[in-house]
């Protein structure tokens, strides 16, 4: 029983990071149906831009974090103007922004590796205090985990709703076409997404940084989850990108209790091929006609 | 030198990966991102059988290809089902658990150690234990895998496969049964790189999780675009380019690390400026003739004959105005809103029948039942007399009822005559095991349909353009290929969604005259059409359908000069 | 005598090689209320698109208030005061009906003008008011079809182009729509270019008629010739 309270709190703590990759890639996939693989390794860069500025300056952990959400926000807004962009001027059939989003995924992921080296980073001296709720464990970065989900998610949420911005976003996600008839500009609703998305992505990369350490390869598993979590949530939801990413942590985790820990991905395929076979629109995803 | 054969070698078995990869996402247009998962299978499934079971040579090889086949027909039943990104993201999660399972399955596959000790292939004494010796077994591999992809490509099969690429619904309306397509190509693609497979496990003796991540199924991917998709000895020059040249950069000196980083982030940045700049890769798919196991003297020598319209409707035959196609009190709902109800019609040999209507009355949705793309609700469907169940488009069409589309769908990547071509009934070259074992049959029975379209498209007076690719077309001679290819499918009822809308008043007149002999010729015709012109000077039946049921069935004239149905047109 | 507004002169549009519309000169005068009728692929979409600028016009020029508009962008043609209503569902069908008004003011710049453009759609359409926090998409047809309208309204537009609004309607509902185009036209002020199939329900709003046939114009003018149903059908 203690071990499946502390397996439940497990998966909350790894549902909210997987949750909140989910909500920055959904994002980006719902509004442009972009699958943007280059997601996992702008993740991976946002991680060690962290550990640059709060491990090798040894300046404060938010400065990092600062850092890490620019960098972030370089990088996708670049990756739009400069991969994704063209393409979409030229027409180009859905497949080749996602054949070119591989090739931006293998090039920046062992960019990573040639800047950073392949080893671990982590950030020495942290201090963190340990929590004890009952039996289950876990430490002030996990809370900060949890606490980033419903920060970020929240204030997101806020975004779409009230902002002139938000607004046209839930519009062009909705129906690009229609958007452009209300006079949406929607190339700058598309930079402003994946200014956000990747910004989001900034998050979940600087704490798993405290938590773990940033390592070059870390970014597939990243896109991966964020990519299940979405199609299981439905896409175009962000509510759902959140569910899935939750749902996904808490069966991996409660999994565990009966599956040895290395089919931690076994886990999360079963779920995401169940869900296509049974109810493809997913979690919240609706089905117009 | 050994390096040298070195690097043929492992051109040889990417030359083998690319194109099999190349069959699945250039000709068949289904991006799965697994391909270094079929490639691990079959390099595990040899070390496996070679090393532990210790059983001799053919064996692995067949039980590698065997093993991975079966794994793609097990993964690609219900992933097919499910299309676009839902493809991408189930073949990826396939992908990981393979690596996953390999690198778990400590006691079978060895785990992160992998398996080392693969015997070496020997032939009466002799090992292929060094590059230029095992060079032989990679080159004959090799040879033989290419000439599967080359027999599959450029067989009927393989045209099919092309046109479902280009549209799906288009290809199963012309008779195509789509599943059996994706399922056959899936296998012979994954069986082809676990080919590749157990030859990697042979050349190292040794196989490893490592050499078969998702960074190797990039790795081909970029392979195969810049070769160019669709085009196979473009993935043997793709393969040839990006295993030569990280070689050239060995040359520089460069920590090995840093070496293996930068091989990969020129491989990304290829993939990226060759999407961007040469999209069709170096060497661009083939069209045409040269697409097909034919040359153009076949294609002219049967230009001679002038038949007339009597060969090419040959089985058509039977008295004018019999009822061929009927559909009794046909129903169909969509989530409450009723689409169709209690809709009947009766197409008859040798006439056409025009249905019209106002917007929304249910005129495509009645020609969607009629032809397997939905079912009824209730309601039946009576050809020649005898009741059909539910039957998908493809069996229909073979049964005598063909549709064609608003949109058109014609296959615009393909050339004329091959859209006619793909279209011709019980094709051999459709079924796999003919091509590859029947190839006499395959061939003949070619010449004989490459006779049979261009017949078809000097009736509808395409046959200039025979060579020409479909997406050069005027829109009226588009119209007049809609016409050709359904004409093709041999079926006896063609149901038509608009063939002549968007035309000027000058093609229409142009085109009359041969949607007029298909009836003479023995054809039950049926066109939705808005213009009432059309109408007037086409049809001998019109139904008039309002609220989803057939409101009145008479004469152009006479429902035109009726004032309630004037009023109900315009509502 | 009334100048045009927005006029068109030899445009012809299409998609690709297909060219669906040839040299069409049409003019709406300030004003007026015309309606284009025409079967099923006669162009008249594709007309319409191509004037508001989500198409790119294959020949000839778009004018609006005398001014040279041709291939502006949609945005452009929104802020300069036109505003269209798409065939089918010209709504977010995901978002609510308060957040679809809310972004159909979308391309306003004086966020002042919204509270009272609200009010007037309001006025117009109660039932939007009622169902302001509801899906759009789980509205009815009509409700739908008002919502779609009153988007366009908030951007306070000059000329309003309208693709087939009763399709799908009710015959009652076509009216209901029918009548508050003639408020809008009467109140507002604005010019109406509406695309139609139901001939019944819109000649009698309209000030003019246009009938189109294979891309060509084949009857301009006044619309009460047109009652005569057997004889429309003659020109379909």
């Amino acid at each position: 029983m203690d071990l499946l309270f502390q397996l439940l709190v497990t998966g909350v703590i790894n549902g909210s990071h997987y949750a909140l990759l989910g909500i920055g890639f959904g994002l980006i996939f719902a509004t442009t149906r972009i699958v943007h693989f280059a997601y996992g390794p702008i993740f991976t860069f946002a991680a060690y831009i962290g550990w640059l500025v709060a491990g090798g300056m040894g300046l404060p952990v938010w400065l990092g974090l600062l850092a890490a959400i620019a960098g972030a926000v370089i990088l996708g807004v670049g990756s739009y103007l400069l991969i994704y962009r063209p393409l979409e001027v030229r027409n180009a059939p859905v497949l080749v922004p996602l054949i070119a989003s591989l090739g931006l995924y293998i090039v920046l992921e062992n960019l990573v590796g040639i800047l950073f080296g392949s080893g671990v980073r982590v950030v020495e001296d942290l201090d963190y205090g340990i929590h004890f709720v009952g039996p289950a464990f876990f430490t002030s970065i996990h809370v900060w985990q949890v606490a980033s989900l419903l920060l970020v998610g929240g204030a997101l949420a806020a975004f779409l709703r009230w902002t002139r911005y938000g607004k046209a976003i839930l519009a062009m996600t909705d129906d690009p076409e229609m958007a452009r008839v209300i006079g949406i500009d929607t190339v700058r609703v598309t930079l402003l997404v994946f200014a956000i998305g990747s910004a989001v992505a900034a998050v979940p990369a600087v704490l798993i940084l405290l938590k773990d350490g940033a390592s070059t390869h870390m970014g597939f598993a990243a896109v991966f989850m964020a990519f299940v979590a979405v199609i299981v949530g439905g896409v175009g939801s962000l509510k759902g990108a959140a569910a899935g990413g939750f749902l996904l942590g808490l069966v991996q985790s409660l999994g565990l209790w009966q599956i040895p820990t290395e089919w931690q991905n076994s886990i999360a395929f079963v779920l995401l091929f169940a869900m296509i076979m049974l109810r493809p629109e997913g979690l919240f995803g609706v089905r117009w006609r | 030198m050994e390096y040298f054969l070195h690097i043929l070698v492992m051109v040889c078995l990417y030359a083998i990966l690319a194109s099999s990869f190349n069959l699945l996402i250039g000709f068949a247009g289904l991006f799965a991102l697994s391909h270094a998962a079929f490639y691990a299978l079959g390099a595990y499934a040899t070390a496996i059988v070679a090393t532990d079971l210790g059983l001799p040579f053919p064996l692995p090889l067949l039980v590698a290809v065997a093993f991975a086949a079966a794994m793609s027909v097990l993964i690609a039943l219900p992933a097919l089902r499910v299309s676009g990104h839902y493809l991408v993201v189930v073949s990826l999660a396939f992908q990981i658990i393979v690596l996953e399972v390999i690198l778990n399955w400590s006691a079978l596959t060895g785990g992160t150690d992998g398996i080392s000790g693969v015997p070496k292939l020997a032939f009466f004494g002799w090992a292929l234990d060094s590059p230029g010796r095992f060079l032989i077994a990679a080159a004959i591999g090799a040879a033989a895998c290419l000439w599967v992809c080359w027999r599959l490509a450029h067989s009927p099969f393989g045209r099919a496969l092309r046109a479902m690429r280009e549209n799906e619904a288009a290809a199963e309306a012309v008779g195509k049964n789509i599943l059996y397509m994706k399922v056959t190509v899936f296998a012979f693609s994954a069986g082809l790189a676990a080919v590749a497979g157990a030859l990697f496990a042979r050349y190292f003796s040794y196989v490893g999780a490592q050499s078969f991540t998702i960074d190797e199924t990039i790795y081909i991917l970029a392979m195969v675009i810049l070769g160019g998709t669709g085009n196979l000895r473009g993935a043997v020059l793709g393969a040839a380019i990006l295993v030569a040249l990280p070689e050239a950069l060995k040359f520089v000196e460069l920590p090995v690390d840093i070496a293996d980083k930068l091989r990969l982030v020129v491989y990304g940045a290829i993939l990226i400026v060759i999407l961007r700049f040469r999209p069709q890769g170096l060497l661009p798919e083939p069209q045409g003739t040269r697409a097909m196991s034919l040359s153009a003297a076949q294609l002219h020598g049967t230009g001679g004959a002038a038949e007339g319209d009597g060969a090419l409707f040959a089985g058509s035959g039977g008295a004018a105005g019999q009822v061929v196609l009927e559909g009794r009190a046909l129903r169909k709902t969509f989530g409450g809103i009723t689409a169709i109800s209690d809709f009947s019609i009766a197409l008859q040999r040798g006439r056409i029948t025009g249905l019209i209507g106002p917007n929304g009355a249910g005129k495509t949705t009645a020609f969607n039942l009629l032809t397997g793309f939905l079912q009824p609700d209730s309601g039946e469907i009576v050809l020649r007399g005898t009741t059909i169940g539910r039957r998908r488009p493809d069996t229909l069409v073979a049964a005598g009822v063909a549709r064609s589309f608003q949109d058109l769908r014609l296959f615009t990547r393909m050339t004329v005559i091959e859209n006619v071509l793909v279209a011709l009934p019980r094709q051999a070259g459709d079924r796999i095991l003919d091509v590859f074992f029947r190839p006499g049959r395959v061939r003949a029975e070619e010449r004989a349909n490459i006779a049979r379209a261009m017949a078809i498209l000097r009736f509808v007076e395409l046959d200039g353009q025979a060579q020409e690719s479909a997406e050069n077309l005027s829109y009226a001679e588009e119209k007049l290929l809609v016409v050709a290819r359904l004409l093709a499918t041999g079926a006896e009822v063609l149901l038509f969604d608009e063939p002549l809308s968007g035309l000027d008043d000058t093609t229409l007149r142009e085109i009359f005259p041969v949607i007029r002999r298909l009836a003479e010729n023995g054809k039950a015709v049926c066109i939705i059409e808005h213009n009432l012109d059309v109408i007037k000077e086409l049809c001998d039946t019109v139904c008039f359908l309002d609220e989803g049921r057939a409101m009145a069935t008479g004469t152009p004239q006479a429902l035109m000069d009726d004032p309630d149905l004037a009023q109900r047109y315009f509502k | 005598m009334s100048r045009p507004i927005l006029e068109t002169r030899g445009l012809a549009a299409g998609y690709g090689k297909k060219r669906v519309v040839q040299g069409i000169d049409l003019a709406l005068q300030d004003g007026e209320v015309l309606l284009l009728l025409g079967h099923n692929g006669a162009g008249k979409t594709t007309l319409m698109r191509t004037i508001f600028g989500l198409l790119p016009p294959q020949g000839g020029t778009v004018l609006f208030d005398g001014r040279e508009i041709t291939g502006r962008t949609p945005a452009a043609n929104v802020a300069d005061g036109i505003a269209f209503v798409p065939q089918g569902h010209g709504i977010f069908r995901s978002l609510t009906v308060r957040t679809n008004l809310d972004l159909g003011g979308f391309a306003e710049r004086d966020a002042a003008e919204l509270p009272a453009r609200l009010d007037t759609v309001f006025e117009l359409f109660p039932i939007l008011q009622e169902r302001a926090h509801q899906i759009g998409g789980t509205l009815s047809g009509g409700q739908q079809q008002m919502l779609a309208i009153g988007m366009a309204l908030m951007h306070g537009p000059r000329v309003l182009i309208l693709d087939e609004p009763s399709i799908g309607l009710a015959p009652n509902l076509v009216e209901r729509v029918m009548q508050s185009i003639v408020t809008i036209n009467r109140r507002l002020g604005t010019s109406i270019l509406m695309v139609e199939q139901n001939v019944k329900l819109s000649l009698p709003i309209a000030s003019r008629a246009v009938v189109l046939k294979t891309g060509a114009v084949v009857y301009e003018g006044d619309p009460e010739p047109l009652t005569d149903h057997v004889r429309l059908m003659q020109l379909f």
